[in-house]
Order: structure tokens, then C-alpha cells, then sequence
């Protein structure tokens, strides 16, 4: 059995403070994985896909980039399941992965991405016009998130939107609670002052 | 509590996180009650977080697990010699593309040149039939005409 890898039921040296049940599932089905079992993958996808996808979705601003950053985690998860320690939960080291793909395929892009690629699907084309008016105003907030620099982003994301606190944030990010504060209040202020001339005009 | 304005916002912030505890709360609770100020830069900071709300969630595709296991079953195949070495290659064999063109270039304008040159002194030396010795003449570039010159 490599080193750092729990038994089931095991717990990890330094408790999370909210340990969840699932965990020892979700460390059953890595431990399946370090031994290359793809049923245990497909499980593991099962459980974690939506919160990746979305989390990708949320900071990429396109399902297609989205789906490449899901793929690619789930690969690292597949490549590294041997390496994981046990020291948080399963769910955080996931996000963390997901977190670091985010970052390093963003930074390659040189121009940010459209909200959906401003496209309409055919299936909305012939939407009422306040579903029209959402997916315009979803498009302007994403391009809003696209002006923070990539730490705001990704802090706000993790908060508005994966509703962590400030201490899983930390975890996933690689900082102190401390830290997280202070960029999730630097990035609700740039967003403030970027959306206050649209919301005085009520566009939003 | 006091509140310490240059702080307020990382203060309001955190507020909206519910990140702050017991004390903190009910001491900036307190002074949100007087202060306008703080009251407009929290609502402002609630409404960031309705736009961001608007934003809907999205669904997996289900194509999205064929991809996955497809790049997995890709990662596990041998990779040969040439497909290693791929990747440095093709910027190796770019820019000695690039490097030919030039040299290339380089020595089609100088053949262009010469030839240019030759069919010059060529005109210039052409025998006039009466034995008349040519006088070489300088070929004066267009630019340096000057109406002097011309009278």
C-alpha cells in the first residue's frame, strides 16, 4: 500500500473539521483508481462532474473550454490518484486540480472568451424576450468576472458560486483565510465599480 | 464597536460571507443603522452578488464521460521515438524553413542584381559601329536630379 494512502473507514492524521461521510467513499473509490480501476473513475465522474464543470463553467466563461478543463482533471485524477495524501478531503484536492487547470489554460488565452461564445442556440432563438434579456446580462456580468485578475476570479467564483468558506477556499487556493478576504473584498470592489454604471442606468 | 471606515469594506465584505462572528456582526450591524454610507457600499456589494446569481448552472453533456475515457485510453498508449520528439521538432523545422527563405531570398536579390548590372555595363559598353570608344557614364540615381543638374 503506497505511503500517505488511508484504509477505508481510516481517518486522516489531521481531522477536517467537517469531516463528511462521503469522504470515505470518495477515498475508497481513489484508492480503486491508484489501482487502475475505470469503474471507480466513472463513479468518482459521477459525483464530482457537475461541481467541476461548473466550476470551470463559472471561471472560463465557455462550455467548450469548460468540458476541456472537466476532461483534463478527471485525466490528473486518473494519473495521480496514488499521489493523494489523505491530508484534506477528496472533494477539496479535486477542486484544487481544477482550480491550477483554470489558472494555467486561462493565462494561455490571449483574448478572454465570450459568454457562450455569443452565440444563440437555435433552441432559444425564439425565446421571450426577458430570456433574451438574462442571457445578455449573463454575458455582461461573465465579462465583468474576466477583467479581475485570475485570483479575484477564482476566489469569487469559489464563493459566490461553490458557496465555500473562507477556509475551504484557502485550501483549494493554497492560502490563508486571511488572504481570502482580502481578495474576495479587492474583487468585490472592482466588480462594484464596474457594474455601478450599468446598474444606475437599470440595465441590470 | 467602533468602526474603523478604512476597514469598513473588508468588513462589509466578509459580512456578506457570513464570515464574521458574533461580535463583529452585531458591532457592524450597529453602525450600519447610522452610517449611509456603509449601508449603500453593502447593498452595492448584495447586488454583485445578484448579478452573479443570474448566471445559471449547466449540465453535463453526456458525451462529456466518452471524451474523458477516450483522452484516458490515449494517455495509456506507448508513445514511439518520433512522437516524442515531435513536438521539439516542429519549431526546429520551422525555423529552418524560415532561414532557407531568407538565404534564399538573399541570394535571388543578388543574382537579380548582378544580372542588372551586366546588361548595364553591357548597354553602356555597346559598340556604336563607328569605332567610337563609349564614354562610361555614371547612371545618376533618379533622386539626386536637381534643376541644375537638368540645365
Amino acid at each position: 500500500m503506497p505511503e500517505g494512502i488511508l484504509l477505508p473507514g481510516q481517518l486522516p492524521k489531521t481531522p477536517d473539521p467537517v469531516h463528511r461521510p462521503e469522504n470515505d467513499l470518495d477515498i475508497e473509490l481513489l484508492q480503486k483508481v491508484s489501482r487502475k480501476d475505470e469503474s471507480a473513475l466513472a463513479e468518482l465522474f459521477e459525483r464530482f462532474k457537475g461541481r467541476v464543470l461548473n466550476l470551470a463553467y463559472r471561471y472560463m466563461g465557455s462550455r467548450d473550454d469548460a468540458e476541456l478543463v472537466a476532461q483534463d482533471v478527471f485525466l490528473k485524477v486518473w494519473q495521480n490518484a496514488d499521489k493523494f495524501r489523505g491530508a484534506a478531503q477528496v472533494w477539496t484536492w479535486i477542486y484544487r486540480i481544477t482550480v491550477n487547470l483554470c489558472l494555467t489554460r486561462k493565462s494561455r488565452k490571449e483574448l478572454p472568451t465570450g459568454y457562450l461564445d455569443d452565440k444563440v442556440p437555435a433552441s432559444e432563438a425564439h425565446q421571450p424576450v426577458e430570456a433574451l434579456e438574462r442571457r445578455e446580462t449573463e454575458g455582461l456580468v461573465q465579462r465583468m468576472l474576466e477583467t479581475l485578475p485570475p485570483e479575484q476570479r477564482m476566489a469569487i467564483v469559489l464563493a459566490e458560486y461553490e458557496q465555500l468558506s473562507y477556509e475551504e477556499i484557502g485550501r483549494t487556493m493554497n492560502k490563508t483565510p486571511r488572504a481570502v478576504a482580502t481578495i474576495l473584498f479587492r474583487a468585490r470592489d472592482n466588480l462594484r465599480r464596474r457594474l455601478s454604471p450599468f446598474q444606475k442606468r437599470g440595465l441590470i | 464597536m467602533g468602526v474603523n471606515h478604512r476597514r469598513v469594506g473588508l468588513l462589509l465584505s466578509r459580512y456578506v460571507d457570513r464570515d464574521l462572528n458574533d461580535h463583529e456582526r452585531s458591532g457592524l450591524e450597529l453602525h450600519l443603522k447610522e452610517c449611509v454610507s456603509c449601508r449603500d457600499q453593502l447593498q452595492e456589494y448584495q447586488s454583485v452578488s445578484r448579478c452573479l446569481a443570474i448566471s445559471a448552472p449547466i449540465e453535463a453533456a453526456p458525451y462529456l464521460w466518452t471524451r474523458t475515457r477516450q483522452a484516458i485510453q490515449d494517455s495509456m498508449q506507448p508513445v514511439g521515438l518520433m512522437a516524442r520528439l515531435r513536438p521539439a521538432l516542429v519549431p526546429v523545422a520551422a525555423a529552418a524553413l524560415v532561414v532557407m527563405a531568407l538565404v534564399t531570398g538573399f541570394q535571388l536579390t543578388r543574382t537579380v542584381s548582378q544580372g542588372k548590372r551586366q546588361m548595364e555595363i553591357q548597354a553602356i559598353n555597346q559598340d556604336f559601329g563607328d569605332g567610337t570608344a563609349p564614354v562610361l557614364q555614371q547612371i545618376v540615381p533618379d533622386d539626386t536630379l536637381d534643376e541644375d543638374s537638368l540645365n
